[in-house]
């Protein structure tokens, strides 16, 4: 197992928002959490990648305990969080954005330019094309590609995604998951994706959660979560197809 | 549903006791100034209470200035002189009545501050602060160096005391009760601005200025009007110390008098009563350490490090926190109150719903837009007729926002021109697009933090209100009728959403969809003719899509027209008449919603398969 969360309980301040997580996930695997809005989905990354504390339980990636480690720490460990709401550094050119999505890690400058920029450049061309603009400038679209390939500069095992499909045009959904495809074929990337958008979600995942008042409702093999009436009537809008991806 | 807070307060049958209740700070206040000189009897512990009654007067406007609308001042020993000095002169050398001269002088004062705030407040933050320190440097250079007329380093001596009928106000405990009587009718006035629509307002241009102007708050206005106000106060406080020494200098008003002013109210906080008990802290410490001066800036800087650190919100933060305090959550608190629409309140309003009317609510005629080299919008033409719904889709990229903020007044376009309600409003601003009936909701959170849901939503009524800051301020008649109906409508929107149970929550403890929802919420409580909804459907699941597409026709059955942009196709396809599609800028397809899903180049474009 890649990541083991055991008993997580989570939240702000003295406000519980995650209690009792459980769940653990294979390295290749593709986990997608859905839930309504207060849920708990954004909290459950916010913990797992050190962004708040947690206020009990455990977290192990391999063999190593990580619970209650400094967000700092868990990125050079190769664990990428690509925040909901397309954050970039608006004043940086996406160069300099990219370069320090590789700053937890510390490699070494040249091997980071010749390899992995050269991969973030593969899969995003366009991040290339725009290279020495301000990320500011870009559209959303592009916006969320930099965040994505930000996090793909070091060496990444495990990468948390925060609603990519929020706010992006359908072709543009459906590119993006094309391209996450690719990515976790080629490296064996372990994904847990968090989703409003719970078909694509599901059809792209491996595995799927339903999280409901900060617990895990429903945990099962993905294809399986899109028949089940109840998802179907809550998350995917009364059984019609959903077209947004 | 139990309402918490002013509301149920109020409900209780005794006035007196509620009254004591809510403003018990007020009772203490008046307690502590009748009964000071009655208790002190030395010359320089009345002294003391002299000195900080006339800090306290000059906090109450920095306290709003800075505290609330986030504009830093450290000019306001300018006014400070400039009150002082001008009353000096009136009276010793022209002669007047000391009375006249300090409203003469204050009125000067604030010809002079409304005068500097024009080129002042388009500076923000730190820019400002440079600009201000500039002022209170040359005031005190003009003072020292003006020999003719300011005397010089010598100052001007003599200046006679206030007198009440025949009696001559110059013993201490009669100033003190002279100047406890400003500082009580400032401590009103601040504390009422504060709590009610122009407080709200300040708070709302500090924390989202874009925001704050598309609910229609000219900010230029009233940031100008407050500093204003704040100079008054300094001016006025500046006569009352010129006439309680009698006799003035330069070094009364050197830059550190600006600073220490500011100190109070940064450790204070958002609050006067905060403010006023640093100020009595701080300053009292510091005069009865007299003999230490020298060291005085250096604690204050001190104790400004330790305060950021310990309550970087202010002492008010802690003492009296906004909404529920975050440490005071319990678990009832918790229940989660989903926006409920299955069950829809009965919604029956005052509001008159709008007349359809027949025509064209909005009209873009060639409208071109460049950032720069790149051209976002090249010759864009679409029209609304009054109580339609029209989509706006398109890759990222396309200008879909950039639309939205010509519309709005944030962008004036390169060339074309927009027509709303047969008036043309190129080149309007944000706040008088929303006083023309535009509303406006953001693609990201635009909402003011920091503040409940409650206040968010009622900033969006900020243009039912008219009264300024003295009417505010005295809270007496218009004011309070405007404020019930500003919360009204706000209680009203809320309730349409569903969302009452939050009301008193603070805004940024909500999730993303509520918190788009409080964004909704706030534009409906402008009562605007056109809405223009940046992604309302974004990070939103399918169940929650289908209850704000119900919100959104029943927005339409008001009477309102919509302009909504848009990725989430169901919520598009179901909602509009008319979609509108641009690409790079163009428009590349107008029609219904099948027409549009249809076309070649749309799917080639954007969609990506046949919806």
């Amino acid at each position: 197992m890649l990541l083991n969360v055991h008993q997580l309980t989570a939240g702000y301040g003295n406000l519980v928002v995650l209690r009792d997580i459980s769940f653990s996930m294979k390295v290749g695997e593709t986990l997608a959490a859905i839930g309504s809005n207060g849920a708990g989905k954004s909290t459950l990354l916010w913990a797992l990648s050190g962004m708040i504390r947690p206020k009990s339980g455990q977290v192990l990636f391999g063999e190593q305990d990580i619970t209650g480690w400094d967000c700092s720490r868990i990125v050079g460990l190769g664990i990428g969080h690509v925040l909901q709401g397309m954050h970039v550094f608006s004043s940086l050119s996406v160069e300099d954005n990219l370069m320090l999505g590789a700053y937890g890690q510390g490699l070494n400058l040249q091997t980071l330019k010749d390899r992995n920029l050269q991969i973030v450049y593969k899969y995003f061309p366009a991040l290339e094309r725009r290279r020495k603009q301000h990320a500011g400038s870009l559209s959303g679209g592009e916006k969320q590609m930099l965040a994505i390939g930000r996090t793909l500069m070091c060496e990444l095992k495990l990468l948390f995604l925060d609603e990519p499909s929020a706010g992006l045009a359908p072709l543009l959904v459906k590119h993006l998951f094309e391209i996450l495809n690719e990515l976790r074929q080629e490296f064996s990337l372990t994904i847990l994706l968090v989703e409003q958008n719970a078909e694509a979600a599901f059809r792209f995942a491996h595995r799927g959660l339903v999280l409901a008042q900060g617990q895990i409702m429903l945990d099962g093999e993905a294809r399986s979560l899109i028949d089940n009436e109840e998802v179907r009537k809550i998350y995917l809008g009364k059984g019609t197809t959903n077209s947004r991806a | 549903m139990e309402l918490k807070g002013a509301e149920a307060i109020s409900a209780k049958p005794s006035a007196v006791v509620s009254l004591m209740r809510r403003r018990w700070q007020f009772f203490v206040l008046i307690l502590l100034i009748v009964c000071f000189p009655i208790v002190i009897r030395t010359y320089f512990l009345t002294r003391v209470g002299i000195v900080l009654a006339l800090f306290a007067i000059n906090i109450t406007g920095m306290t709003l200035l800075t505290r609330y609308a986030g504009v830093i001042s450290l000019g306001h020993s300018a006014f400070f002189a400039l009150g002082a000095y001008l009353s000096a002169i009136l009276t010793v050398k022209v002669g007047w009545n000391p009375w006249l001269s300090m409203v003469v002088a204050a009125g000067m004062t604030v010809v002079c501050a409304y005068l500097f705030s024009v080129p002042f407040l388009r500076l923000r933050r730190a820019y400002l602060a440079m600009a201000t320190l500039g002022l209170g440097e040359v005031a005190f250079l003009l003072a020292k160096d003006l020999t003719e007329i300011t005397g010089g380093v010598s100052g001007i001596p003599g200046i006679p005391h206030l007198k009440l009928g025949r009696i001559v106000l110059s013993e201490d405990w009669q100033l003190f009760y002279l100047f406890g009587c400003f500082v009580i009718l400032f401590v009103f006035l601040t504390e009422n601005i504060g709590r009610t629509r122009l407080g709200r307002a300040y708070h709302a241009i500090r924390t989202n200025e874009t925001a704050a102007k598309a609910m229609g708050i000219d900010v230029q206005w009233e940031l100008s009007r407050l500093f204003c106000f704040s100079a008054l106060v300094s001016a006025l406080a500046g006569s009352l110390l010129a006439h309680f020494i009698t006799f003035i200098s330069p070094e009364s008003f050197t830059i550190d008098f600006s600073f220490t002013l500011l100190i109070i109210v940064i450790i204070g906080g958002a609050n006067i009563w905060g403010t006023l008990a640093t100020a009595i802290v701080l300053i009292g410490f510091s005069e009865v350490f007299r003999g230490l001066q020298d060291l005085s800036m250096g604690f204050y800087g001190l104790l400004l490090i330790v305060s950021l650190f310990v309550f970087p919100e202010g002492l008010s933060a802690v003492l009296f926190p906004r909404g529920y305090a975050r440490g005071k959550m319990s678990a009832s608190d918790l229940e989660p109150v989903r926006f409920d629409l299955q069950n829809p309140v009965n919604h029956q309003t005052s509001v008159q719903n709008l007349q359809p009317r027949e025509g064209k609510i909005l009209q873009l005629s060639k409208i071109s837009k460049n950032f720069g080299g790149t051209e976002a919008l090249s010759q864009v033409s679409v029209s609304v007729d009054y109580n339609q719904i029209l989509g706006i889709i398109g890759p990222n990229g396309a200008g879909k926002t950039t639309l939205l903020n010509v519309v709005n007044g944030f962008l004036t376009p390169r060339e074309g021109r927009v027509i709303f309600q047969d008036t043309d409003v190129t080149n309007k601003t944000p706040h008088e697009m929303a006083r023309l009936g535009l509303g406006r909701t953001f693609q990201l959170i635009n909402l003011f933090k920091g503040m409940t849901v409650i206040e968010n939503v009622m900033v969006g009524g900020h243009l039912k209100g008219r009264s300024g800051v003295l009417m505010g301020g005295l809270n007496f008649g218009r004011p309070r009728y405007e404020e019930t109906m500003i919360r009204d409508a706000a209680m009203r929107s809320l309730e349409f959403l569903g969302l009452v149970g939050r009301a008193y929550d603070v805004v940024q403890n909500l999730p993303f969809g509520e918190q788009k929802l409080v964004e909704l919420a706030r534009a409906l409580s402008m009562e605007p003719d056109l809405l223009l909804l940046d992604e309302p459907g974004a990070g939103l699941n399918a169940a929650e899509t289908e209850r704000l597409s119900g919100i959104l026709r029943r927005i339409r059955e008001r009477g309102m027209t919509i302009v909504l942009v848009e990725h989430n196709m169901p919520l598009v396809m179901n909602l509009s008449d008319f979609v509108f599609v641009l690409d790079f800028g163009r428009a590349i397809a107008f029609g219904t919603p099948e027409e549009v899903s249809r076309n070649k180049e749309v799917i080639r474009a954007y969609l990506g398969q046949e919806v």
